[in-house]
Parts: C-alpha cells; structure tokens; sequence
C-alpha cells in the first residue's frame, strides 16, 4: 500500500519554525545545500507569466508614447549637453512599429575631422592593444572591440562617401532596442519572478527594470549621438556593441546579481563574515 | 546586376544563413540550460545515495597520481589518512608520474609510516594522468577505484559517502561535489568557484535527476573495477580521461551516480595562462570523446533518446564557443554591408541579441541558482564579472579547437597532457618537530585558504605504524 503525504514547504523568509519567544539561539538549522531548493508554484509561474504578458503588451500598444518620450528624453539630453540640433525628422521604423520623431545631428564628413580623428583613433587603439597585454582576462573583449575599429576604419578608408547620418543610427538604434523592450519581460520573469522569497518583489523588479531599460536607451542613444557628433561614422560599429548588446546584458546582470544577493539574504539569512 | 553586386549580396545571404543556424544552435542549448536550472531550483533531488553512507564498505582503492607536487602531496595524503574509512580495506595508491621535486620523498616518508599507503613510481617522462592510473591498476586489490588529484582535500567521510551509490549494481562510477577553497586567491579563482558551483550543484544534479546522466569527473569519484574492465580499462592516448570513460561506461549501459552531498575541496586557477592551458586540455580531450564516440552514442541499446540527445549536446558543449564567433563575425558582415542591408538586418541582429541575451541567460541563471542554493551572496554579486569570464573563455576554447583540428588534420594526437599550475604556497599540513603529523584544527585565512593552528592532535596519531 502505498501512502501519500502532504507536507507544506518551509518559507525561511516568512515563517519561523520556533514559537515567537522562545530564546533560541538558532530559530531553525538550514538544509545543506546538497538538499536545498525552492518550490516554483503554479501561482509564481503564472504570476510571472502574467507580468511579463502585460508589459509586453503595454509596451505593444503604447508603442507610439514611448517611443516619443524616449525621443525627447534624448532630445532633451542633447540640449542640456549643448550638442547642436538641426531640428527634427520624422523617422519610419518599420511597417509594424509607429512612426516617431528624431533630433537631427550634424555629423562631420570624414574629411572635415580627419586629422583629430584619427588620432582619437590611435589613442584608443593604443589603450585597447594596453588592456590586451595587461589584463589576460579582458583579452577576447578587447580583440573584438579591436576587430570592429579596424573594420570600421578599413570601411571609412575604402568606401569614403559611405555616410550614416543620425537619423539612419536612430532608426537602427530603436529597432534594435524595441525587440529588446518586448523581449526583456519574460526574461526577466524567468529571471527574477522564480527564486524571489516574495513573488511580488520579483514582479516589482520585473516593472522596474523595464523601465529604466527605456531611460538607460536614451541615455545611451545620447550619448552615441554626441560622439558621433563629434567623431564622424568611424566608431559606428564600437558603439553600437559596447553601448547596446553589451549594456544591456550587463544592466541585465547587474540588476540580475543585485536582486539575488537580496534574495540570498532573505532565504538564507546573512552570514557572518567567518562563514565565507 | 553587377558582378560586386552579385558577390555582395551572396556574401550577406550567407551571413544571414550562418546567423540562423548559430541562432538556432544556442537556442537550443539555451533551452537545455534553462531547464536544468529551473529543474535544479525546484525539484527536490530524485535520490540521495549518500544516505547509504557506512552502510557497505567494499574494498576501496583511492589513486593519487602526482606529478610535481611537493606543494600539496602532504596535504592529500594527511587528509586521506584522517577519512573515517576502515583501513582494512582500504588501500591509498600514491602515484609518482616521474616527478623531478621532492614528491617521492614525501610519499615514502608517508609510506614507512603507514601500511595503508602504498606507491607506485613511474620514471622517465611525465606520462599523464590516463597513462598514470593505467600503469599503477595492476598494484591495486579493490573493488571500487576513487580517484583523487593532489591538490584536493577530502573530508572525513567523504570515502563512505562516494562508495555508497555503489551499493546499486547498476552504478559503474560516481562523482562527487569539488568545490574550490581558494576563492579569495584572484578575480578568476571567484570566477570559477561560480562557475563550479553551477557545474555541479545545478547541472551535475540535474542531469543526474533527469536524465540518469551524470559525469565523471576524473576525481573526487571513481569506478567499479569490474565496470572499468568491461568498458576496455583507463585510456592512455585520452586527454581527458573521466569524458572518455564516462562514454564508454554510458555505451556499455552503466550509469553514473553524482552525489551532491560529497563535497570536496579543490585549488582553481589563480591566474588566467594556467586557465587557459587548462582549459585547451578539456577542449581538446572532450572534442575528441565526440568525434571517438558519436556513433556509439547513437547506437547504445542502452540509452533512450533523451539520454542520446543530453550526451551529444554534453559532448558538442564546446561547440557553442565558435558558434558564438560565427555570429559575431555574421553580424559585422551585415553591419558593414552597406545601408541597405543594415537597416534591414537591424531586426535580424536584434533577433540575435535576443538569443544571445537568452542564452548567457541560461548560463547566469545555472550561476544564480547555484548562488541562491549555496547560499553565497558575495558571490551572487561577482555575477556581472562572469561576463569577462564568458568573453575570455570563449576565446580560448576557440583557439584550443583550432588547435585540435589543426592537428586532427596532419594526423596527430589530441596533443600532450599538462598538468595544472598549483597556487598553494606551501602545505597546509606541517609536520611537527617529533615528526609527527597530528591533525591540526584548520583555521580559514582571507585568502580563502586553511592554515593549522598546532598541538590539535586528532585521532590519526594512534593509527600511526607500530602504535
């Protein structure tokens, strides 16, 4: 005969398995770690799920205001650095996003920065081939960050009358950054929604990051756009790694490792410094 | 159409085709590891062999192959003394694979002390832990084989603990938990303390869970002598031999154990060269069981589909690391490919960084688990400087497979064995001044490491020879 029971989960975080009172010196000794896990719910998933749906589809339907609040964000980040404007443009992203408006930045002919280019050029090369040799561990990184300057020099070098004005950056800017915005939230869910002691918190972190996932966008694509104003179509390439696919895995990550370490705390409870 | 016209755009078709099927093959292992974590995290362990511990003690044989290893012999050996396991069947091989330093000195002088160690010396060349073990079996008596590297140290019970899966027939070799205890030496050595954690606390236990799969490790386990046998013996010519026995073993229809409960603690690379090199031997080794045993995968009675499908995918690991390369290059094709072709590969790009988001996903969320489940919130915060981990070990497995085809190609070897740099200054265990070697209470020093505090004789010494 086989016999079934049903036992509830311990939650470390909100119940103690010691009445309230009692001066214990430990209110409960933790699993080992070999043993451990934390039960995923059908009500966690769901709420995940649910979380990561509604964002996806807020940011479906609202596509148009966001877009224009990120464009003026960055607008008004251009103006408050003093980078000049030439006005605006409307800019068609694609036949299923809205169409919305982008500041116009004068950006140099090749010919016209030439000179302090390239030696912006070599100043960078110069401290990328530095990190290569004096960090082993940034080694891959920096070889393809050097790849994609000499690639974008050869560009410039063979092809000089190739142009990308700001508009044509913007526009494969938000492309870019718009499928991430979509895809962020169920990633997201997977990744905070599970192992939070609360699923609320996991939700909160869920809305939070996508959020400044949309300010950290402009504050880039500002920033992208300065230098370029400054710099020319030489460091397109760079720019568009280092400030895009790169920080949004590290905003992920660090958000990522923050929200753990809490969780870790909240589990587990802190330790003490002799217990490593 | 002009004939650069024509070129161009073959050129970004084919970038757009390399970008689709990369895509598709790290989607793939995006799945797989996402699953193990989310597996990991929520399910409770399907058995705990450990719970057998003491129960039945076979004859054991621990093997300690060593080459130069005057740094960390004395500690393996002092703590395989201190093992709660009855000595009356058990049998420490120490293995001297042709060192030049003071190893030999320090196994004999441990050997005229203790009946329970016995050594076997390989001159000439160093030949390799594979070459090591194969030459020093003949000397060894018991029926279960654990292998252990120098520079681990082994917990009291944790011999019990590794022998007890064996009670099931079905099992032919088990693993058990290495967890590094150097972990403040370097950047890096926190960096691979993560990444073990996640290698053996997530993906170790679930895919022992779900698929009955787990991996050998090469040490801090072992393998039953009759299982050893029927699956042709240890391989000389394999660079890694636990991959290459953990094959045959699954072909043959054994099963491994992985117990996560038998921790033990190992010394990671401090430094990023002896990463490398060690991480060129796994590259090289692994890719060679593939191509060696591919075949034998998919034609094992012994596996279901799922199982066949887990070992190719465990088997092509590496694999990911040029496929991420290619999607890199893929993407700068059609970055540079004109106006056109970038505003319109814009999406597919995306498309990538999404995948790619996904898949180092995977991977941070096997990290993060492993953290949460530890319990070890420092590390939780390292998590964003996996990213340089991530970077530089793709680069390096890149090169270590260029290396093995290059070599595959002009019809040589996998390539010569290295052994791993060790970073322990001295050892851990000091003899005393009466030459005795009292277990010392072991006190944890910042860098991570354990230094004895002195006149804490433990129980060793009233086992010592003629006492």
């Amino acid at each position: 005969m086989r016999v079934r029971a049903r036992t509830r989960e311990w939650e470390p975080s909100v119940q103690s398995p010691v009445p309230a009172g009692v001066p214990f010196r430990r209110t409960f000794i933790y699993p080992h770690r070999s043993f451990r896990r934390l039960p995923l719910t059908s009500g966690r998933i769901a709420l995940g799920l649910t979380a990561a749906f509604l964002l996806s589809l807020t940011f479906w339907f609202f596509a148009g205001h966001l877009l224009d609040l990120h464009q003026a964000t960055v607008g008004h980040l251009l103006a408050w650095t003093g980078i000049p404007m030439r006005g605006w443009t409307q800019l068609v992203l694609s036949s299923w996003l809205p169409s919305t408006s982008t500041p116009l930045i004068p950006i140099p002919d090749m010919v016209e920065v030439e000179q302090g280019l390239w030696l912006a050029f070599l100043g960078l090369m110069l401290g990328l081939l530095y990190l290569h040799h004096r960090f082993p561990l940034l080694r891959t990184l920096v070889f393809f960050c050097i790849v994609l300057l000499l690639a974008s020099a050869g560009s410039v070098v063979l092809r000089p009358d190739a142009r990308l004005d700001s508009a044509s950056f913007t526009k494969l800017w938000l492309r870019s950054e718009y499928l991430v915005w979509l895809v962020l939230p169920w990633i997201s869910a997977l990744m905070f929604v599970v192992f939070q002691p609360r699923a609320i918190t996991g939700v909160l972190w869920i809305a939070g990051l996508q959020a400044y996932a949309v300010v950290f966008s402009a504050l880039r694509l500002a920033l992208c756009l300065g230098i370029l104003h400054y710099s020319g179509t030489l460091f397109v390439p760079l720019l568009w790694f280092v400030f895009g696919l790169l920080a949004i895995v590290t905003l992920l990550l660090v958000a990522y490792s923050v929200s753990l370490a809490a969780a870790v705390d909240r589990r587990w409870g802190r330790r003490r410094a002799w217990q490593g | 159409m002009g004939k650069a016209a024509r070129m161009a755009g073959i050129v970004v078709a084919a970038a757009l085709a390399v970008l689709t099927i990369t895509s598709a093959v790290l989607l793939v292992y995006a799945l797989r590891h996402t699953s193990f974590a989310l597996w990991r995290l929520s399910a409770a362990p399907q058995s705990d062999p450990s719970e057998l511990a003491g129960f039945r003690l076979p004859h054991l044989t621990v093997f300690v192959p060593m080459h130069n290893e005057e740094a960390v012999a004395e500690d393996i050996l002092h703590a395989l003394l201190e093992c709660d396991y009855d000595w009356d069947r058990l049998q420490i091989l120490a293995i001297n694979d042709a060192s030049s330093d003071g190893t030999q000195a320090i196994i004999d002088s441990f050997r005229s002390d203790f009946d329970v160690i016995q050594s076997v010396t390989l001159a000439g060349e160093p030949h390799g832990k594979a070459a090591a073990l194969l030459q020093a079996q003949p000397y060894a008596s018991g029926d279960i084989y654990l292998v252990f590297d120098a520079d681990y140290l082994p917990g009291r019970s944790l011999l019990k603990m590794l022998v007890a899966p064996f009670a099931d027939p079905h099992v032919g070799a088990v693993m058990g938990r290495v967890v590094p205890h150097n972990t403040g030496g370097s950047i890096l050595a926190s960096l691979l303390s993560l990444e073990r954690a996640s290698g053996y606390q997530t993906v170790q236990q679930s895919r022992q869970d779900l698929f009955g799969l787990a991996q050998f490790g090469g040490t801090v386990g072992g393998v039953r002598a009759s299982a050893l046998a029927a699956a042709g013996g240890w391989k000389a010519d394999a660079l890694t031999e636990d991959t290459d026995l953990t094959c045959r073993l699954l072909i043959g229809g054994w099963r491994i154990a992985y117990v996560n409960r038998a921790e033990c603690y190992e010394e990671v690379p401090e430094r990023w060269p002896a990463r490398e090199r060690q991480l060129e031997r796994w590259v090289m080794g692994h890719t060679d069981c593939l191509h060696r045993y591919w075949r034998g995968v998919l034609s094992s009675p012994f596996l279901t589909r799922f199982q066949k499908a887990d070992a190719l995918l465990m088997l092509g690991a590496y694999w990911t690391a040029p496929a991420i390369v290619c999607a890199w290059l893929s993407t700068l094709v059609l970055f540079f490919g004109g106006q056109e072709t970038l505003i319109a590969a814009a999406p597919i790009a995306a498309l990538l960084t999404g995948f790619q988001l996904f898949a180092n996903q995977a991977t941070f969320l096997e990290l993060g688990t492993a953290a949460l489940l530890d319990g070890s919130r420092n590390r939780a915060l390292l998590l964003p400087l996996t990213l340089l981990n991530f970077f530089a070990s793709t680069g390096a497995i890149c090169r270590a497979l260029v290396r093995f085809y290059v070599r595959r190609w002009q019809g040589a070897g996998p390539g010569g064995w290295n052994k791993t740099e060790r970073s322990r200054p001295a050892p851990l265990f000091q003899t005393g001044a009466d030459g005795g070697r009292g277990g010392e209470l072991l006190v944890r020093e910042a860098r991570g490491l354990y230094r004895p505090v002195r006149d804490k004789r433990l129980w060793v010494m009233g086992r010592r020879r003629g006492e």
